[in-house]
């Protein structure tokens, strides 16, 4: 059986925000929430500023914490490793939420049930990539088998250094990162969207002078 | 820019108050156990207003708790659905259900006992009827013990509650429930019968007092289980004792919770009135405790 996962290529990135608007519009995704969006990161001060786009959605853990939090056993695992929820059994307790380190799950206002991202299950099933790889104009995203060694995600994985988000949460994500930047751990949990990171102050301190 | 999916604050107000009225249930439950030696008409008046108190508290519970899932039926399929019993949320639903069966039971039982005794039968019949006794204030200890500590379980399972995670955590809140439980009884000792009124006040008080001791001891070793335990919770820790939690951790739990009890049992520990004020404050202390845990981090 295949495991799906996706590789995300932080050095091709745009943050053009085309995955998300596929997004969106795939799943009719009401105003105000995401499953599938892009960071920006701002590093460091002028002169040497930079921005990172990081796109974020979920990232289907092999370890998932939603999975095992869920009291309803309304999140489950697709034999090909998709984590989804099914919206007829969640009583939107929101614990799949407060366990999920990467906030990737979301309460849908119209329907009132907690959603998330499905690697467009609908889709991948039938052999196509989800709607956010196809939209993306810079081929930033690859969607695949990992298991599989022929296929494009395994072989990218393979030739370049992988990272995931959060490693220190030992969810064992499914989604890959290629970010010779760093900046991944840049990203905080809330508003964030400057460098925090202990030492930062000093290295922003020691290039103004 | 801050880019999405935004983490949403998965549970509010509601939750906190639901924290902190599954302690009041469960410590209420559980506090005549602590008090040994007890003859059986106060046992039973004891166990009568407790298992009230209790029964109260965990119906405004359920109520919150179904006013924050939206929909009654929510709450039930969370008591009905075994297919994750991994998720502690799942057992700790199935263990309110069970509990309040059990206070419902309990009241029942006590409500037959106290009609006898004022018909002059005050000892139990042998055999299956004091089995049953038994059994129901047995089981119904095991589930107060049981949703004590379970919301500290739930805390630790999420990645806002840093302070869920330390080893002292689960024995800071069977103190919080049990300190809860010890002070909503004593609100309502003046109900039990004159003869044995001060003994049983008595050993409330001093009860008490020894939980406001423990509460302080285990809050003294939370903090230093955060403190040098990497940065994230250090920062938790300076912003409880010196950030934005300092009026919270100093005030409500520090001053209210611990020293204000402590100060009136001492000074004044016979009178109704300091009684109720140790009580009410230290409640107030016990629930800010859930509380921070609840929400701080």
């Amino acid at each position: 059986m295949a495991r799906f996962g996706m590789l995300i290529d932080l050095r091709t990135c745009i943050g053009c925000h085309a995955c998300s608007v596929a997004c969106k519009s795939e799943f009719d995704v009401p105003l105000g929430v995401f499953r599938d969006s892009v960071k920006y990161v701002e590093e460091d001060i002028y002169q040497m500023a930079r921005r990172h786009f990081i796109p974020v959605l979920c990232n289907h853990c092999e370890d998932a914490p939603c999975l095992k939090a869920c009291p309803t056993g309304a999140i489950t695992r697709l034999e090909n490793g998709e984590v989804v929820i099914d919206k007829g059994d969640c009583n939107l307790n929101r614990f799949c939420m407060a366990a999920c380190p990467y906030g990737a799950i979301y309460v849908d206002p119209e329907e009132n049930v907690a959603q998330k991202c499905t690697f467009c299950e609908h889709r991948t099933s039938e052999g196509a990539d989800p709607a956010c790889v196809e939209a993306c104009p810079t081929h930033c995203r690859i969607f695949g088998d990992l298991d599989d060694p022929d296929s494009e995600i395994a072989q990218r994985a393979a030739d370049n250094p992988t990272t995931v988000w959060k490693e220190e949460a030992g969810t064992n994500p499914r989604v890959l990162y290629i970010d010779e930047r760093g900046a991944l751990p840049l990203i905080a949990d809330q508003g964030v969207q400057m460098d925090m990171s202990p030492g930062a102050e000093q290295v922003r301190e020691a290039r103004r002078t | 820019m801050s880019g999405s999916p935004l983490p949403e604050e998965p549970w509010g107000a509601l939750l906190a108050a639901y924290f902190i009225l599954i302690g009041i249930s469960s410590g209420v439950t559980l506090v005549p156990w602590l008090l040994p030696s007890r003859d059986g008409a106060v046992a039973v008046t004891l166990d009568w207003w407790s298992s009230w108190i209790a029964l109260f508290a965990l119906a405004i519970a359920s109520a919150v708790l179904i006013v924050d899932l939206g929909r009654p039926e929510r709450f039930f399929l969370m008591i009905t659905e075994f297919t994750n019993l991994g998720s502690v949320m799942s057992v700790g639903a199935k263990f309110i259900a069970l509990e309040g069966a059990l206070l419902v039971l309990s009241v029942y039982l006590l409500h037959l006992r106290r009609a006898a005794a004022q018909a002059g039968r005050s000892t139990l019949s042998p055999g299956t009827t004091t089995w049953v006794y038994r059994t129901v204030a047995s089981a119904l200890a095991v589930t107060s013990l049981a949703l004590a500590v379970y919301p500290v379980s739930l805390l630790a399972r999420t990645w806002g509650s840093p302070l869920a995670n330390t080893p002292q955590a689960g024995t800071l809140f069977l103190a919080t429930a049990l300190l809860m439980g010890v002070a909503s009884i004593l609100c309502v000792s003046w109900l039990l019968p004159e003869q044995t009124r001060a003994e049983v006040t008595g050993r409330l008080r001093a009860l008490l007092l020894a939980l406001v001791v423990a509460e302080a001891v285990l809050l003294l070793f939370e903090g230093l289980a955060l403190y040098g335990n990497g940065q994230a919770l250090e920062v938790v820790l300076h912003d409880i004792t010196q950030g934005s939690g300092a009026p919270v951790l100093w005030g409500l739990i520090v001053t209210t919770g611990l020293v204000v009890p402590a100060l009136v049992l001492l000074a004044s520990p016979r009178g109704r009135a300091s009684l109720l004020v140790a009580s009410a404050a230290a409640v107030a202390g016990a629930a800010t405790i859930r509380y921070v845990f609840f929400a701080m981090g």
